[in-house]
């Protein structure tokens, strides 16, 4: 399996089947790795309605990642994402006039 | 004194004592029991009313701090709503009175007020009814929905027949309708040449559930319509009209016109046969007198044709000799045709009239709407068309007021010249208006000039003022009528009557998708109140996390639908906002895992900011949640403050730097909030005293005294006169259309009476909502006053002028303050 970075696109499995994620963002936090995933579409549109708050974890020895479920990391992390999404956004605007951006 | 043992049991009672309370309140004021004939009167009332609103936000947080089960909004809602709505229209009279000044009330206007706000009450009560029912509509499949239903319907008595009886009438009248859907699906699939036999054994069974249905459901409704007993319906017809085309069922399939031919034909087979044969169709072109029964069977325009025919027949009758003649206008040319036709040939005209005129409104329909079979979004888009028209109105009236303002100056100007100068000869004197003024004898003719241009726009305001009800100001209201026109306006403003609007709207765009019904009955639910959907135990984590994603898909096809009509969208964005942040804290009891099964590089198309706008979105949700989570504030107004209820939809619009801007703003203020409390956890756990952010960021705001930093700018508050800088740009906002629209008179002061946010937010001085004058401070205390603008309106006409950005205006003192 490849290392996952920002924007890969994860296929994961789950009861639905098969569906299709990008990583809008990650952090490491509490020794535990955090995705933010958004469900996109075949031509890798995003389906904005379906987004969540993911830890990596290993399963059966296979990757795999869970919902994380307890309210008060949940929190502790979307605060987390939050400040980070706030930066990319600084930055992208930044980019932007300066007109740096490729 | 020792503070009492409360404790679940106690505060139980509490909440029933006062639940009776605002009851027995209610059947006072709508009984007539409580009579209010004086000020002394109205006060009285004012401040019990008050005692019971305490009452109950003391009862209301008790339950938030000692973590009761019972769920305070859910179990008040109707008492609630009823007391809130009460008070509401208490204070917006109180208000009025203390503007008004003691002297100018009198007993008769306080009687008039008091009548009015039972009206509006009563009004309330339907509106709520209209709201119930729809939702029962759609979700019948609920018993519980359905026990709540009765009872709610049992206790409202407002001149409907809503016992309990009737209520099953309802229910069996949904069956009906069933029945009568399915069916109408089968005969629109019947071809009734080749399957006669099916067409034959359906058809008298369709023609009877539709009678059951003229003659049971529709009277209801109108019964309905006309307890709506508040002067103007036109706010109720799309929710009215929406839940009777539901019930109607006219519009459930594209057949139906063509089916109820068939019917008709049905009841008179010998005629249809008749009708279709040639020589009948061959006579109908030698009509000179209209067979009504055979224009039965024609569309809209056939059958304007076909009078068109008839009319075209007489006049091409052959006079007799000396038979009488008469004349007639067709078309713009005249036509003379035999004196025996005349009754008849002004008769078709006048139908003839009628129907080019719904032949017209059809057309206007048609062309304003790409999709015109839903009558739904036809009712959408005529609405958006009048809209426009108004905007047009409006904005030659906010034109002509400008040019009066430019000439009433003028005048001023040309009349302090006069007064100043001191070799009377040369000046000339008169009374306008009541006042003595003079003029110069060389600026004498311009002055008059200016007067008479002043008079004929004066007519003209006055003409459109008539025409569309335009007060400008309470104290214009004179009338008996013109005041309800105004409280009635106030009523529509406010923001729930407007969703409600558009909830049953969206319902029923929803109800026209080509969906399972038990996903519509779903949607409908969630739409109607998300909140409660989130914690219902009826459904599972699952259904309700796929409910809220399908739900957000269709809400985006819908918009994608009504993008013309900026408030349907603005409700739709307000409701995806909703599910995003709900959805994102939808909590998940069950540990769900799944196992990565690929991973590969996204294509090279540039969507990284898409991603990270997207997710900011949710997050923002979120964090607005959160807020939401102490229970200090309501949804309505975080959204109102903040968001404006406008994410523009990322797809479409991503590259306006507005998104970036509004969502910046927005956490902007919750890092802020922050930063000021470390302390503060995003949590649902109810702390005791946790402010709300609004009020937080409002007092960090009013802390900072960045006010000497900028150059030029001076202290501005609500109501303060002020007048702009040479060179100042106004801006006239109309919804988010925004135009550059003119240069404002710089030697003319205006009245502060809102503040429009950098992210579109604006807060109007008559909000009731928040402190208008710590929001303006507020505004002042940002670093950019460009990026602040001020809502600034005439304070002698009371004409609205536009924006301006508070870099652009010098204030001159708070003389219009506490007006």
């Amino acid at each position: 399996m490849n290392p996952i970075e920002l924007y890969d696109i994860l296929t994961i499995g789950g009861k639905d089947g098969d569906k299709e994620y990008t990583v809008a963002n990650m952090i490491e936090h509490n020794h535990a790795t955090y995705l933010y995933l958004i469900e996109v579409d075949a031509d890798e549109n995003l389906i904005e309605s379906n987004q969540m708050i993911v830890r990596r974890v290993l399963k059966d020895g296979e990757e795999a990642v869970e919902v994380v479920t307890d309210e008060k990391e949940k929190q502790e992390v979307a605060r987390l994402f939050f400040r980070l999404f706030k930066d990319q956004m600084d930055e992208m605007n930044k980019e932007e006039t300066t007109g740096t951006e490729n | 004194m020792e503070p009492r043992q409360y404790n679940e049991k106690v505060y139980n009672k509490d909440v029933a004592l006062l639940r009776n309370k605002i009851r027995a309140l209610e059947e006072d004021i709508l009984n007539g029991k409580m009579q209010v004939e004086t000020l002394a009167d109205f006060n009285r009332v004012l401040e019990e009313v008050i005692a019971i609103e305490s009452e109950f936000s003391l009862i209301y947080e008790e339950s938030l701090h000692q973590n009761y089960t019972l769920d305070l909004n859910t179990y008040f809602s109707y008492e609630s709503r009823f007391l809130h709505e009460f008070v509401y229209f208490l204070k917006i009279f109180d208000n009025y009175h203390k503007a008004a000044g003691e002297l100018l009330i009198d007993d008769a206007t306080i009687k008039q007020e008091w009548k009015d706000i039972i009206t509006i009450i009563r009004f309330n009560k339907t509106e709520m009814l209209l709201e119930k029912w729809g939702v029962f509509l759609y979700d019948k499949d609920c018993e519980n929905e359905k026990e709540y239903l009765a009872s709610f319907m049992k206790d409202l008595q407002v001149g409907l027949d809503v016992s309990e009886d009737n209520f099953q009438n309802k229910w069996q009248d949904m069956v009906l309708i069933e029945a009568f859907k399915k069916l109408d699906d089968e005969i629109s699939k019947i071809d009734k040449v080749r399957n006669g036999d099916e067409y034959d054994r359906l058809v008298p069974l369709y023609n009877e559930l539709n009678k059951e249905i003229d003659s049971k459901l529709l009277p209801r409704l109108k019964i309905i319509i006309s307890n709506t007993n508040f002067g103007n319906k036109e706010r109720y017809k799309g929710n009215i009209g929406a839940i009777c085309q539901q019930i109607s069922q006219k519009n459930c399939s594209a057949t139906m016109e063509s089916v109820n031919r068939i019917l008709d034909a049905e009841e008179n087979p010998a005629y249809y046969q008749r009708m279709r044969s040639k020589e009948f169709q061959e006579q109908r072109k030698k009509d000179v007198i209209l067979d009504r029964n055979f224009m039965k069977q024609l569309t809209l325009s056939s059958q304007i044709k076909y009078i068109r025919l008839v009319l075209q027949n007489i006049i091409s009758i052959e006079l007799e000799d000396e038979e009488e003649v008469a004349h007639v206008f067709i078309d713009g040319k005249e036509y003379s045709y035999p004196k025996r036709y005349q009754y008849r040939v002004e008769n078709y005209l006048v139908d003839l009239k009628q129907l080019e005129r719904r032949q017209e409104k059809a057309t206007i329909l048609e062309e304003s709407n790409s999709v015109s079979e839903e009558k739904a979004t036809i009712l959408e888009k005529s609405n958006s068309i009048l809209e426009e028209k108004d905007q047009i109105i409006a904005e030659r009236y906010a034109e002509l007021q400008l040019e009066m303002d430019k000439i009433i100056a003028s005048m001023r100007f040309l009349e302090e010249k006069g007064n100043s100068y001191l070799n009377k000869d040369k000046v000339v004197s008169g009374i306008v208006n009541g006042e003595k003024i003079s003029v110069l004898k060389k600026d004498y003719e311009e002055y008059q000039t200016l007067f008479q241009k002043a008079k004929s726009i004066k007519a003209t305001l006055i003409e459109i003022e008539t025409k569309n009800h335009y007060y400008e100001d309470e104290k214009d209201l004179g009338s008996e009528k013109k005041q309800i026109e105004f409280w009635h306006r106030r009523k529509c403003e406010i923001q729930k009557g407007k969703k409600s609007a558009f909830l049953a709207n969206a319902i029923l765009l929803i109800n026209r998708l080509n969906i399972p019904k038990k996903f519509q009955a779903l949607y409908t639910t969630i739409l109607y109140d998300t909140e409660s959907f989130i914690s219902s135990k009826k459904y599972t984590n699952s259904t309700k996390r796929k409910g809220l994603n399908n739900l957000c898909s269709l809400l985006n096809r819908l918009q994608d639908k009504n993008y013309r009509n900026e408030k349907f969208v603005e409700f739709v964005e307000n409701s995806k906002l909703k599910m995003l942040s709900s959805l994102a804290m939808m909590p998940v009891k069950e540990t769900e895992t799944f196992v990565i099964r690929k991973v590969k590089k996204s294509s090279s198309k540039p969507w990284k900011k898409v991603v990270v706008v997207s997710a900011l979105s949710s997050l923002i949700g979120l964090g607005a949640l959160f807020a939401l989570s102490n229970k200090k504030m309501d949804v309505k107004n975080f959204f109102v403050a903040n968001q404006h209820s406008t994410l523009p939809s990322l797809e479409t619009r991503i590259e306006e730097n507005v998104v970036a801007s509004k969502m910046e703003m927005l956490a902007d203020k919750i890092i802020q909030y922050q930063k000021e409390h470390p302390d503060w956890e995003m949590t649902f756990e109810k702390e005791q005293n946790t402010p709300s952010i609004m009020s937080s960021v409002r007092t960090t705001v009013e802390q900072q005294e960045t006010l000497d930093k900028v150059e030029g700018a001076e202290k501005v508050n609500m109501y303060d006169l002020v007048y702009l800088k040479p060179d100042s740009r106004v801006f006239a906002t109309r919804g988010a259309m925004e135009s550059e629209a003119c240069s404002a008179d710089i030697t003319v002061p205006y009245q502060v009476t809102g503040v429009q946010y950098q992210n579109g937010a604006w807060i109007s001085a008559e909000s009731k909502e928040y402190d208008a004058s710590s929001m303006c401070r507020a505004c002042n205390a940002q670093e950019n006053y460009s990026q602040v603008r001020v809502r600034l309106v005439n304070p002698t006409t009371g004409a609205y002028i536009g924006f301006v950005g508070l870099d652009s205006i010098v204030a001159q003192n708070e003389l219009g303050k506490g007006r």
